[in-house]
């Protein structure tokens, strides 16, 4: 363990395909601009070339130039074509360990580790692409070994007492992967996709044949409508399906280990000291079947990776589970407590605030487009009742240490924070509020190297001092 | 005093912006004049709110009080936002001064946790340099907790 190590060659393939991946976009918009390969002179592909093997090369040596060890009770990694660089991490200082198994990592019995640092800096995490499994083992069992206070000769690799906590069912991922919301997801990336090419795409084309295909009918639109959402459903299905599949929540004694997907095996830590609060969220598919999931907000991580910070723990399970689980995991927080409602006279604020803006909207489309803008009208229908449901979900819940707050955007989310993991608290006052005697309490936590805001709005006036008095120390 | 200084600033380059707008729109559409005087009767009103009525309000409104462990920070005009902040959670305390502040001999003390970041501003230099030792003091003392 104390030479130098260094990564696996494979880096330099998974490297190469990394910045390909990023090279992709700009070099379509090259062709495209600077026409098709083969009108291209001579000195074009002399210098695409040269780029090339620039680039081949780069790789190579910066795997070559990229070695690990370890040294009194350090992890040293240095690295750097040009400028070199060493970076020093203290055993003490490592927060967690994780491995990652991608598709290139697979034939070859390899890892991607993953060492994350309490500091939250951008760089004070350490990540070795590819190193062999047993590699990884000994790399691990030597830290946590060292840092247990065993003598180094040990060899022993006692790993950790792991207890299965829960494991997702065929069923469970199924419905999971039915109800998600992935869709948004895929189409936003959809239109990512679509806006890198926005200049070459011959929008009056487009749009006329849209105007002949209007007059062919409403109906061949709404099916074909229909099917491109079957599609995106059916994607982010499988997508859902690849990343969950094999979900396994296992709890040692300090860490919570998360192990999933199906063709890249991801490993998680989270050492139960960071966590910071614990999210319940259901969303507007799951709840009338009584499904939510479980966040953990901790505040490992550091400000890239955003994943670490609110990790889902439980992706889905029947509440009453959830509630058991929950104990099992962080036995502190206390999950199913009855939730303290809002006063009904906040019912019309939350109504108002969720509909004004439906007026200049309905406004301008009935002033355009006369008869069909009537349809807006439904507009104030609907918002007032999404106001309602809001209503409906908002509430608190108080104990000697811990806070819940609950509120409804479009996903019922309850949050449970301890009072010793509240940041800072504050309560707002808006004019309306003030002459019903409502307030609103926000709850501030520390996620990942940033901060996770919950607001609960309209209480009434008493429970609000209520809480701000629990945490005052006054 | 200063609050209108920094409100003065502020809305100059938002006010040369409106009334620039209203000129070039003025010219490219050839306005009423009725319409031109009622717009630059707006970017008035809005000057008077800006730089005269809203700082005062806020300056009536900012209310900060350093207890034995904790801080409490009242502020907002329409939106009264009061914040709590325990003197544990505390992670460091910065004191900033602008080019307008350091004439005026006042200072602003920024106070971050781990994850938020609350102002007093405008404080009499003494004052803050005192509030900010005696935070940091209090940090000090307090146990390393997140």
């Amino acid at each position: 363990m104390y030479e130098k190590n260094r990564l696996h060659p494979i880096t330099i393939i998974y490297r190469m395909i990394k910045h390909f991946k990023e090279l992709v976009f700009p070099f379509i918009g090259l062709i495209l601009v600077g026409g098709r390969p083969s009108e291209w002179g001579i000195l074009t592909f002399i210098l695409i070339s040269v780029f090339l093997i620039g680039f081949i090369l780069t790789c190579i040596l910066s795997w070559y130039y990229f070695t690990f060890y370890l040294a009194e009770g350090e992890l040293r990694i240095e690295y750097g074509v040009f400028v070199k660089k060493q970076r020093y991490i203290p055993f003490e200082r490592i927060q967690s360990i994780d491995y990652t198994e991608g598709l290139l990592h697979r034939p070859f019995h390899l890892v991607k580790v993953k060492i994350e640092t309490a500091g939250s800096s951008e760089e004070a995490e350490a990540e070795l692409t590819a190193i062999r499994k047993s590699e990884a083992e000994n790399l691990k069992a030597f830290i946590t070994n060292s840092l247990r206070g065993f003598s180094k000769e040990e060899k022993d690799v006692s790993i950790q007492e792991e207890e299965i906590i829960y494991r997702i069912t065929n069923r469970q991922l199924m419905v999971l992967a039915a109800t998600s919301g992935g869709i948004g997801v895929i189409i936003s990336a959809v239109f990512a996709f679509i806006s890198q090419f926005e200049d070459f795409i011959p929008y009056g084309m487009i749009f006329s044949h849209i105007r002949q295909f209007v007059h062919n009918g409403v109906v061949l639109i709404a099916m074909i409508v229909f099917l491109v959402f079957l599609i995106l459903w059916i994607c982010s299905l499988l997508i859902t399906i690849l990343k969950f599949a094999n979900f396994t929540l296992s709890k040692s004694e300090k860490d919570i280990i998360i192990t999933r997907g199906l063709f890249e095996k991801k490993q998680l830590t989270i050492p139960l000291e960071r966590i910071q609060a614990i999210k319940i969220s259901e969303s507007i598919i799951r709840q009338p079947f009584n499904l939510a999931s479980l966040n953990i907000i901790s505040a490992g991580g550091s400000i890239v990776d955003i994943e670490a910070s609110t990790v889902l723990t439980i992706p889905i399970a029947k509440k009453k589970e959830l509630g058991k689980i929950c104990e099992r995991i962080v036995p502190d927080y206390e999950i199913d407590k009855s939730i303290t409602p809002l006063p009904t006279r906040a019912l019309w604020l939350y109504m108002l605030r969720n509909s004004w803006f439906a007026i200049p909207i309905a406004f301008l489309l009935i002033y355009y487009f006369h008869g069909w803008g009537l349809l807006s009208l439904a507009l104030f229908i609907l918002l007032p009742f999404w106001g309602y449901l809001k209503f409906r979900s908002a509430g608190y819940y108080l104990s000697n240490k811990q806070l819940t707050l609950c509120a409804r955007q479009v996903d019922k989310s309850t949050i449970i924070m301890m009072k010793n993991r509240i940041q800072a608290l504050s309560c707002t006052e808006g004019p309306w509020q003030r002459k019903s005697q409502l307030g609103s309490v926000h709850g501030h936590v520390a996620s990942g190297s940033g901060v996770a805001a919950t607001v609960v709005k309209d209480m009434s006036i008493e429970d609000v001092q209520k809480i701000y008095n629990w945490y005052s120390l006054k | 005093m200063v609050w209108r200084f920094t409100g003065i600033i502020s809305s100059l380059i938002t006010l040369s912006f409106l009334s620039a707008l209203v000129i070039i729109l003025s010219i490219i559409l050839e306005w009423y004049p009725w319409l031109i005087s009622l717009a630059c009767l707006m970017i008035l009103v809005y000057a008077y709110l800006v730089i005269v009525l809203l700082p005062k309000l806020r300056w009536r409104r900012w209310r900060y009080e350093v207890r034995e462990d904790e801080v409490e920070i009242q502020q907002g005009v329409i939106i009264v936002k009061k914040t709590l902040i325990p003197m544990i959670r505390v992670q460091h305390v910065d004191m900033k001064q602008g080019p307008f502040l350091r004439k005026y001999n006042l200072a602003t003390i920024v106070i971050s946790t781990a994850a938020t970041t609350h102002e007093i501003p405008a404080l009499e230099m003494s004052e803050a340099e005192e509030i900010r030792q005696f935070i940091s003091n209090k940090v000090k003392v307090a146990e390393e907790d997140v």
